[in-house]
């Protein structure tokens, strides 16, 4: 085992001391964090799954990637720092309404993935949105409903932008 | 005893922990055969135990976990990772690494699979059926038509599980509790018992969530669970077992391989007259439900095709790789595969389409076949193709693709097409041998504040199960699906639920919510609140194997499916590109379309995805292989357009693996018609489809 030492980092807005070990990753200190983190799932410790995505300073990262002394300094933010915003309400709306049922394992990944896209692209096309969920794989969802929810979250999200009213 | 309130999630076990919960890592075998061997014992360090089947005789277990399965190897290793011992310790790290450097000498034997001969002691499963006058070769009236002979290969494939495998023991004061993701709690129940010699009353499992399991969990997580409890036994501990995702992708159940052999006498018409079929399904080293692949398979084989003489050898046959088992129908892929794939040919043989082909040998209501069995109901096969023709604009397609292929030599140099369609069904037989394992139990409680809290011992696979559920619950007792909720019991004693196999299951259980909805109907405005009315049902298979085939009544409880593929390959590269997929169904009463079409365009990929990718090869798997793994990216996934038939049942049927029967079937077809040849096999990759092109 490898020394040890300590970081500071914004964890859903909260500064984090924590003390980590050299072969430590970003993945296992925020699944140890008090209280721990429940939306990462890292199973596969390769970046195959996306089961364990945050955003690390507006970038969409495989936390079970980032060597946990990268984090230093660092703003992450998960599901849970998100999960009270209008963006997220709209991406569970698009998921309910476009039928779409993603599973316990892959929900959380797949929300915040749309939430990073749609915060990138207003309003994305067909394969920016199949580029962009190819990062969790999972294969719980059918891929129509999945990219309809997509438009329909990208919808609800720019009419409340921009006060339109609803259909 | 109810471990979840309404509204709770299931627990996701790769994040369960307990208070002093150790860890345990499987020491597993490194050779694939050795009839004799030995594990070392060595130092390990404070906290860390190596557990070895003797020390569980010593505390008076049992070394068989089911049906002959050993738990742990003992006298003869059968596969290369077969589990040897365990390593138990605080840090799950350090037991890895530990399990990975016991020593162990072997006196290996060189392990051997044939498809053509194997030694009696390697058949796991044999079915002989002999219908009609078998013992006649050629029959009367066509002796001179030449027997036609196909042999068509499935390979070996994943099932894509959304969690590694793993299980919890806990001790709750008298009890041991164990947290297990499983399609049949009630196996995880009693194989420990049988492990432990407790009495089940003394276990309880909570289950936690399944995710997508495509068959795959029936039997295998309560190996693992007993693992968990022999190490929560010995150590006085709570003990988790949580494979890495590469030990899983090497070590968890895939699907069997299959090697089907079909010759087939017709007439100039391509009317069978006799079929000798020879199957042999590769099962690993063990599968406990080897039979039931077998008689699966097996009757996919027989199917919907009427032939007054059939002849089939099939065997379950085992080999020195990790268990291999069901995906998605139990075993019924081979068979649907193997079967169409040969009638393909046929129309090819007899200058028709295959259509045409089908249309002539299909079975016809109040018709008797395979034996002894009545169709009952009619088979809508025409109405199914003359809806999927219309939607694919396939004749004209068809006929294009023919045409370019037969008289531009040149399209074999760049983009070639084909397009194909395969006609399959699911029935609600999904254990034939044993009938109890189809029973199922519900129990629906209207609350005071009129929610309802549906429970059932039964595994809830799938999001979409409760939703069809819920919608059920609420067009009966007119409440919102916002107020129903679904609950996952833990298994205790007296329960004795069936295995969610094959989404009969899942409509097994709405029939039984249907049935608790009417009886709160009619207490509802008599008696007090809350209500509670408990339901439970025993699916008896329609069909049973008798000396001479089968007897019963077939396919009122079946639902259809028809499939048409288009697709194009790359004739420089051999990439294969599906267009689009068009499904007709006829699944009697829709409960919700959404959902229900949902269900079939994610179960289309998954089944085009054992069409598209690389088989698993169980042989040359190891710790790199899951990082090697091919994915179906996003963007070749093609347009899938499903239309629901019209239809006069008024029974909800299950849908979720009729892809499984036809799209592997429809895609050989496609890609048969653009090569102009036959492959032999699933998967086609583009190497395969190169070398074969090539040899041609």
């Amino acid at each position: 085992m490898g020394g040890h030492m300590t970081i500071t980092f914004q964890l859903n807005g909260i500064t984090k001391n924590v003390k980590i070990r050299s072969g430590d990753r970003l993945s296992t200190i925020l699944t140890q964090e008090h209280p721990p983190i429940k939306s990462l799932i890292p199973d596969c410790l390769s970046g195959h799954c996306g089961k364990c995505l945050v955003i690390m300073d507006k970038r969409l990262v495989y936390s079970c990637l980032v060597p946990a002394f990268r984090a230093r300094d660092a703003e992450i933010t998960t599901i849970e720092g998100l999960s009270d915003s209008d963006d997220i309400r709209d991406i569970q709306k698009g998921f309910q309404e476009a039928h779409c049922h993603p599973c316990n394992f892959c929900k959380n990944a797949k929300t915040l993935v749309i939430w990073d896209l749609l915060n990138r692209i207003a309003l994305p096309n067909e394969s920016q949105i199949e580029e962009s969920l190819s990062v969790v794989s999972c294969s719980c969802t059918d891929p129509v409903s999945l990219k309809k929810a997509v438009f329909l979250a990208a919808d609800l999200k720019n009419r409340r932008k921009y006060h339109r009213a609803d259909k | 005893m109810s471990s979840m309130k309404p509204g709770e999630q299931l627990p996701i076990l790769t994040l369960l922990e307990v208070r002093d919960m150790l860890f345990a890592s499987t020491i597993r075998s490194t050779v694939a055969y050795a009839k004799e061997f030995s594990v070392q014992r060595s130092q390990l360090p404070f906290g860390y135990r190596m557990i070895l089947p003797e020390d569980m005789v010593k505390d008076g277990m049992s070394l068989e976990f089911s049906d002959g399965i050993p738990l742990f190897a003992t006298d003869t290793i059968r596969y290369r990772g077969e589990p040897l011992g365990l390593i138990v310790g605080p840090d799950p790290v350090l037991c890895d690494n530990l399990s990975l450097n016991v020593k162990v000498a072997y006196r290996e034997s060189e392990p051997n699979f044939s498809w053509t001969t194997f030694p009696s002691s390697r058949i796991a499963a044999r079915k002989r059926i002999r219908i009609g006058k078998t013992e006649v070769s050629t029959p009367k009236g066509i002796s001179d038509q030449q027997w036609e002979t196909t042999t068509h290969w499935t390979g070996s494939f994943d099932h894509e599980y959304s969690e590694p495998s793993s299980a919890l023991a806990v001790w709750e004061y008298d009890k041991l509790v164990i947290y297990c993701a499983s399609q049949w709690p009630n196996h995880v129940r009693s194989s420990i018992s049988e492990v432990l010699k407790v009495p089940q009353k003394d276990i309880l499992i909570r289950p936690t969530d399944l995710g997508q399991s495509i068959e795959g969990r029936i039997w295998f997580p309560s190996l693992i669970a007993c693992h968990a409890a022999c190490a929560a036994r010995l150590c006085n501990k709570p003990v988790k077992i949580l494979y890495t995702r590469g030990e899983d992708y090497c070590f968890a159940p895939k699907q069997a391989r299959s090697c089907i052999s079909i010759s087939s006498l017709s007439d100039q018409q391509g009317r069978l007259a006799s079929l000798d079929i020879r199957l042999v399904i590769n099962i690993g080293a063990y599968n406990p439900l080897a039979e039931e692949l077998l008689d699966h398979a097996v009757l996919s084989l027989l199917g919907i095709y009427a032939c007054p003489v059939v002849s089939i050898d099939a065997f379950a046959v085992q080999s020195n790789v990790i268990p291999l088992g069901a995906l998605g129908n139990l075993g019924s892929i081979h068979g649907f595969f193997a079967l169409d794939a040969h009638l393909n040919h046929l129309a090819r043989k007899c200058q028709k389409s295959p259509a045409e082909i089908k249309a002539i040998n299909m079975i016809a209501k109040g018709m008797t076949v395979h034996g002894d069995v009545q169709v009952s109901s009619v088979i809508p096969f025409s109405k199914i193709q003359q809806k999927l023709e219309i939607m694919a604009d396939f004749q004209r397609k068809h006929a294009s693709y023919e045409v370019i292929r037969k008289r531009d030599p040149a399209s074999r140099k760049g983009i070639i097409r084909g397009i194909a369609g395969s006609f399959g069904y699911l029935t609600g037989d999904a254990f034939l041998n044993i009938p109890e394992k189809n029973r199922y139990s519900v129990e629906v409680q209207l609350e005071k504040d009129l929610t309802i809290v549906i429970k059932t011992e039964a595994a809830i696979s799938s999001e979409n199960a409760r939703l069809m559920w819920k919608k059920t619950v609420s067009e009966i007792l007119s409440l919102p699906e916002r107020s129903i909720h679904v609950i996952q019991e833990s298994v205790h004693s007296n329960s004795r639920c069936g295995p969610m196999v094959v989404s009969r299951g899942v409509f097994a259980i709405n029939k039984l919510i249907e049935r608790s909805c009417r009886a709160l109907q009619k207490k509802r405005f008599r008696e007090t609140l809350p209500l509670t009315v408990k339901s439970q049902m025993q699916c008896n298979p329609s069909i049973q194997w008798t000396e001479d085939g089968l007897s019963g009544k077939a396919f009122d409880a079946a639902s259809w499916c028809g499939t048409i593929i288009e697709l194009e390959v790359d004739a420089i590269t051999g990439q294969v590109k599906p267009l689009t997929i068009w499904m007709a169904v006829d699944a009697g009463r829709i409960i919700n379309k959404p959902v229900a079409e949902s269900s079939l365009r994610a179960q289309a990929v998954n089944a085009l995805r054992l069409c598209l990718l690389d088989d698993v090869v169980p042989e040359t798997l190891d710790s790199s292989s899951y990082l090697a793994k091919k994915r179906l990216p996003f963007n070749e996934i093609p347009d899938i357009v499903i239309e629901f038939m019209d239809s006069d049942r008024t029974s909800a049927l299950g849908i979720g693996e009729l892809p499984f029967a036809t799209i592997p079937s429809a895609y050989y077809g496609a890609l048969s018609q653009a090569l102009g040849l036959n492959l032999p096999s699933i998967p086609a990759s583009p190497h395969d489809v190169m070398r074969i092109w090539e040899a041609t």
